[in-house]
């Protein structure tokens, strides 16, 4: 396959799996921000700008540092600004243009359902997402990409195409649970934070925003703790937003795509799969959760380079 | 009489490309006004050496992941009869009657040439057309531009390059078939080589040269490296670099210092 | 009641004789449009339309914000050409076409055709489209049009003539394939009545034809476009899915050690045979436009090795320029020896002054053409023209006679249409495509424009044009008819 059209149909993945996860994360804080229990709204927005990096533009864009971010300004900023890459319409713009330059590759559903999701929201005005409320919207585009994923499942051919399709959705995903759990990992070991109460509702939140809130009660039956929670979106291997899951499918499908190629980007799977197979809690928690997650994202982004360099840019 | 020649084209490179295709033209010919005694390139890798379709020497250089900075070198010494002209090189003449890129005419250029126009041109009549360009486009040091002929008429300034091009524009739309030189000259200006940019134009049966910058009408001290159509054709070096995300291509013609060189 | 509406007077009528009888060949055609009802064909040619868009057959103009995609309309009614008809189109682009390539192989050796005195010299070795690149270069088999389409209009007088020759990179045969595979599904009782020639193998002889471009056994083939933003992308698209093989932008391809390779997940894999739908200029912008993000530095030095092919050749645009196009029949003469089986529409050259001389005493009955322009732009319709208009392109040719050729105006011939009047006639081209590799194949069809504004004669589809679908009999067909 050419590198190119490789290269396309691993970003139009990335792009549509990024923009279900901002809508997953605005739910999650928005829903938050809402909360009586809430001390302080404007921080759990600030939250969602400092998991997505978007922090800095969005001073940039709105306002003097120390200000406090409107809860508006900041739904907008993440669903409709051009000038955010993370944007939702960002994302699925990117998503759409990569899709159509691999229209070839694609089958006309899936192309069907990258293009729809596009021309629908790109229709969306501020005042339509008003009236629909942001939850209905937040669904809608979970529900858009689970439609992509589907029709990729179901009617693509399980040829490299389809293989660099599902490779780009399992780095950006074991990318994203893993920030969203290192940043509240790291919110909640602040001294004397919050109440206990609070503590629940931020566990429970970031559980449901990753899908594994029943999941968590299967395990567990149990108060949600950190520890817990840890355990489940590291090494759990059947919670599908798991880095264990992620990694789990990453290492199984980087030998199935054709030729002697990515070497690099196989060994470092193979490890990286390997260690959440394998590992266990107790020394992660020991030697600190954020540090392994800072080390995993490391580990990640070497990886997404290896297949970059591997297979998206030969020669 | 000898030249020696020491060419050395350095440039820097922040883009961070994957790799860079450089077409070199800097190696002479011998021919009825030159030949070439000693000729060496010293290059940061291996070429491939070829001949152009204007039988130029051309070498194809490819680097990946190329340095920061780079540097090419030509070195050599060629025996120049400064009284003699070119002979025939078995290019058909009439291929220099069409246009180019950057000798593209325009009304301009229309009318500066109506001032010539006349059933059979002479040679004087041609180098009366040099003096004009010359005049009309104000001689400025510098390497070249990347601007037309048209765009160098209507500043009436420009560099050696530039005024060879208005000259090739109004030759060809004279219907003198007039081509592209680049080499270098020695000792015009002060005791030295210098690159340089001239033309040549087809009257009377033969080829004669016509360098506009130094307003003469006959080869001296030239020391011809390339022809072509214009600038492009015939420059020492040009280059087109991959760009490192998403492999977009920009050409860029390099920045070239020819320096120092002595008999 | 039948909407079939009689050809004009004076007019030929592909279907229809003058007295509004069917012509002998297209009798069931004819009969089946009289019994079919107007809101059938609405219906038919709605389902048509749906079709187009959902398989993605869209013409489409790219570059549209929405990525909105227009249809290129296609009528429903086909055009249909009689087997012995064909037989001797097909005797007469073949000849047209060898001698075309002979024409371009010595212009870029030998120049035997100009010392002959056949064709000035400065008609060739100054035209714009002149390579110099391609001196002395020699390709496999010689061959530098592999891939032709050659426009025939039937002029009033029932005559076939060549109105212009596409040698670089002609376009449309994807409509000829989907305009097939459309009628075949709204109305397959028609192809059981007709024995219509098949056209579905295109793509396996464009195959095989540029694999014989290559001295390679087995050569890898790839078609180059440039972009997807290309107005026929999806015909490059098309091609290349119906061939099998991959379809590259220019970022794809890269040269190393004079030989070109294209990026793949496996590695670099060495590429022999280009299909371009590029334009020569955008090749390689080391040897060519150095502003063009199109191509593959180095191309051309790995081309003139002979280490890959490129098809069309590099320089072709020499010999299908309008300027050149006079000369065609002298050049079937010269090389070949024969009489021209096709004929030129009679061209005066305003080069020559008795030929200027004519030309601007009958502007208002000429068409009136530059010599390096296509589409349709640099042209005078004489009789459709202002007296302003004639007057400012009589200044355009004094002052620059060599850039303009003239014609008389041709009354190209109707085929009946499916018009918001009815079935009416309407003008119609046609352009066939000649493959040339080991041997010359052309496929039994074509494309067919039809001009669909009554009375015009620009069939261009920028221009408000259509496609039909090309019938050839089969020759049982024909005697079954007697």
């Amino acid at each position: 396959m050419l590198s190119r059209t490789a290269d396309s149909l691993y970003w139009l993945a990335r792009y549509l799996e990024r923009a279900e996860n901002t809508a997953r994360l605005l739910e999650v804080t928005h829903n938050l921000s809402l909360m009586p229990v809430s001390a302080d709204p404007a921080a759990e927005l600030a939250s969602a700008l400092e998991i997505s990096g978007g922090t800095e533009l969005y001073r940039d864009l709105h306002g003097k540092a120390g200000s406090k971010p409107d809860p508006g300004t900041v739904l907008h900023f993440f669903v409709f600004e051009a000038r955010n890459p993370g944007s939702i319409l960002s994302c699925l713009k990117a998503a759409r243009d990569n899709a159509h330059a691999v229209r070839g590759s694609l089958t006309a559903e899936v192309w069907e359902s990258v293009n729809a999701t596009w021309l629908e929201m790109s229709r969306l005005t501020p005042e339509a997402l008003d009236d629909m409320g942001a939850g209905v919207f937040f669904d809608r585009i979970k529900e858009r990409s689970h439609l992509f994923r589907g029709a990729a499942y179901g009617t693509m051919m399980r040829n490299d195409a389809f293989r660099f399709l599902r490779l780009g959705t399992f780095i950006e995903r074991a990318d994203n649970t893993a920030r969203m759990l290192d940043f509240k990992y790291s919110r909640a070991a602040l001294p004397g934070s919050a109440s206990l109460a609070a503590e629940y509702y931020q566990w429970t939140a970031l559980l449901r925003a990753l899908g594994a809130f029943e999941a968590y009660q299967a395990f567990f039956h149990d108060r949600v703790r950190a520890e817990h929670v840890a355990e489940l979106l590291i090494l759990n291997p059947v919670v599908p937003r798991s880095l264990n899951a992620c990694l789990r499918e990453i290492a199984e499908i980087l030998p199935q795509i054709e030729g002697d190629s990515g070497r690099g980007a196989k060994r470092l799977a193979t490890e990286l799969s390997a260690a959440l197979a394998w590992g266990e809690i107790g020394p992660i928690l020991a030697g600190g959760v954020h540090d392994w997650l800072n080390e995993f994202l490391d580990r990640i982004d070497r990886l997404a380079e290896a297949v970059h360099g591997g297979y998206l840019a030969s020669a | 009489m000898k030249i020696a020649i020491e060419h050395n084209t350095a440039w820097h490179d922040e883009s961070g490309a994957r790799s860079v295709t450089q077409l070199l033209r800097l190696t002479p010919r011998d021919s009825a006004r030159q030949r070439v005694l000693a000729w060496d390139l010293a290059l940061p890798c291996q070429a491939t050496r070829g001949t152009d379709p204007y039988g130029n020497v051309q070498h194809v250089l490819t680097l990946d992941a190329p340095r920061q900075d780079v540097t090419l070198t030509a070195r050599g010494v060629v025996e120049i009869d400064p009284n003699a002209e070119e002979g025939d090189d078995g290019l058909n003449p009439l291929l220099f009657l069409r246009t180019s890129g950057l000798t593209q005419a325009d009304g301009a250029i229309g009318d500066l040439a109506d001032n010539f126009r006349m059933p059979h041109l002479s040679r004087d009549a041609l180098r009366a057309l040099m003096m004009t360009v010359s005049s009309e486009v104000k001689l400025e040091a510098g390497t070249f531009s990347g601007r037309t002929a048209a765009e160098a008429l209507a500043r009436h300034a420009g560099t050696c390059h530039d005024q060879a091009h208005v000259f090739l524009a109004c030759a060809r739309l004279l219907g003198v078939p007039a081509r592209y030189v680049s080499g270098y000259v020695h000792g015009i200006e002060a005791n030295r080589v210098t690159s340089h940019g001239w033309t040549e134009a087809y009257v009377h049966g033969r080829w004669h040269t016509f360098d506009v910058a130094y307003r003469l009408d006959r080869a001296t001290t030239h020391l011809k490296l390339a022809i072509g159509m214009d600038y492009l054709d015939a420059c020492p070096v040009r280059g087109v670099r991959f760009g490192r995300a998403r492999e977009r291509l920009s050409a860029h013609t390099l920045i070239e210092q020819a320096q120092q060189a002595n008999q | 009641m039948s909407i079939l509406i009689p050809p004009a007077e004076g007019l030929y009528d592909e279907l229809l004789l003058a007295s509004g009888d069917a012509r002998p060949h297209v009798k069931g055609l004819a009969d089946w449009l009289r019994k079919t009802g107007a809101a059938r064909f609405e219906r038919k040619r709605a389902e048509a339309d749906l079709l187009f868009r959902r398989s993605g057959i869209t013409f489409s103009v790219y570059g549209d914000a929405e990525g909105a995609e227009r249809l290129i309309p296609f009528d429903i009614v086909p055009r249909v050409i009689p087997a012995a008809e064909w037989q001797s189109l097909v005797a007469g682009l073949k000849q047209r076409i060898t001698a075309l390539n002979r024409f371009i192989h010595d212009i870029y050796h030998d120049h035997e055709i100009i010392k002959a005195g056949v064709i000035p010299a400065e008609q060739v070795f100054a035209n714009e489209m002149y390579q110099v690149a391609m001196q002395g270069i020699d390709l496999h088999r010689g061959l530098y049009t592999h891939i032709g389409g050659i426009d025939l209009v039937r002029n009033n007088d029932g005559n076939w003539h060549v109105l212009e020759d596409n040698l670089r990179t002609p376009s449309g045969v994807s409509y000829m394939l989907e305009n097939r595979k459309m009628m075949m599904r709204l109305f397959p009782e028609l192809f059981a009545r007709h024995a219509v020639a098949p056209v579905d193998q295109y793509p396996s002889l464009l195959l095989e034809t540029l694999r014989d471009a290559s001295p390679v056994d087995n050569p890898t083939v790839v078609v180059l476009t440039p972009g997807r933003y290309n107005s026929a992308y999806f015909e490059h698209a098309f091609l290349a899915r119906e061939m099998g093989v991959e379809l590259v932008e220019g970022a794809d391809l890269f040269v190393r050690d004079d030989y070109v390779w294209m990026r793949t997940t496996r590695g670099p894999q060495r590429v022999d045979v280009i299909y371009r739908r590029l334009d020569d200029a955008f090749l390689d912008p080391l040897a060519f436009r150095p502003d063009s993000m199109l191509g593959v530095p180095g191309l051309l030095a790995a081309y003139r090795l002979g280490n890959v092919v490129i098809t069309n050749a590099i320089g072709n645009g020499v010999a299908d320029d309008k300027s050149i196009y006079p000369y065609v029949p002298d050049m079937v003469r010269f090389y070949l020896g024969e009489e021209p089986i096709l004929h030129n529409v009679p061209t005066w050259m305003c080069r020559k002054p008795d030929d200027l001389k004519y030309v601007l005493d009958h502007l208002p009955e000429l068409v009136v053409k530059e010599t390096q322009g296509a589409g349709g732009y640099g042209m005078l319709i004489g009789p459709r023209a202002t007296r302003e208009e004639i007057a400012d392109f009589r200044k355009r040719i004094e002052a620059k006679p060599e850039g303009y050729i003239a014609q008389p105006t041709l009354s190209l011939s109707t085929c009946p249409t499916f018009v918001e009047e009815g079935i009416a006639p309407r003008h119609i081209d046609l352009r066939p495509f000649v493959l040339t590799g080991k041997d010359i194949r052309i496929v039994p069809g074509g494309l067919t424009r039809v001009a669909l504004r009554k009375g015009s004669l620009v069939v261009n589809s920028s221009q408000g044009g259509g496609t039909k679908d090309t019938w050839i009999l089969e020759a049982r067909d024909a005697v079954a008819d007697r």
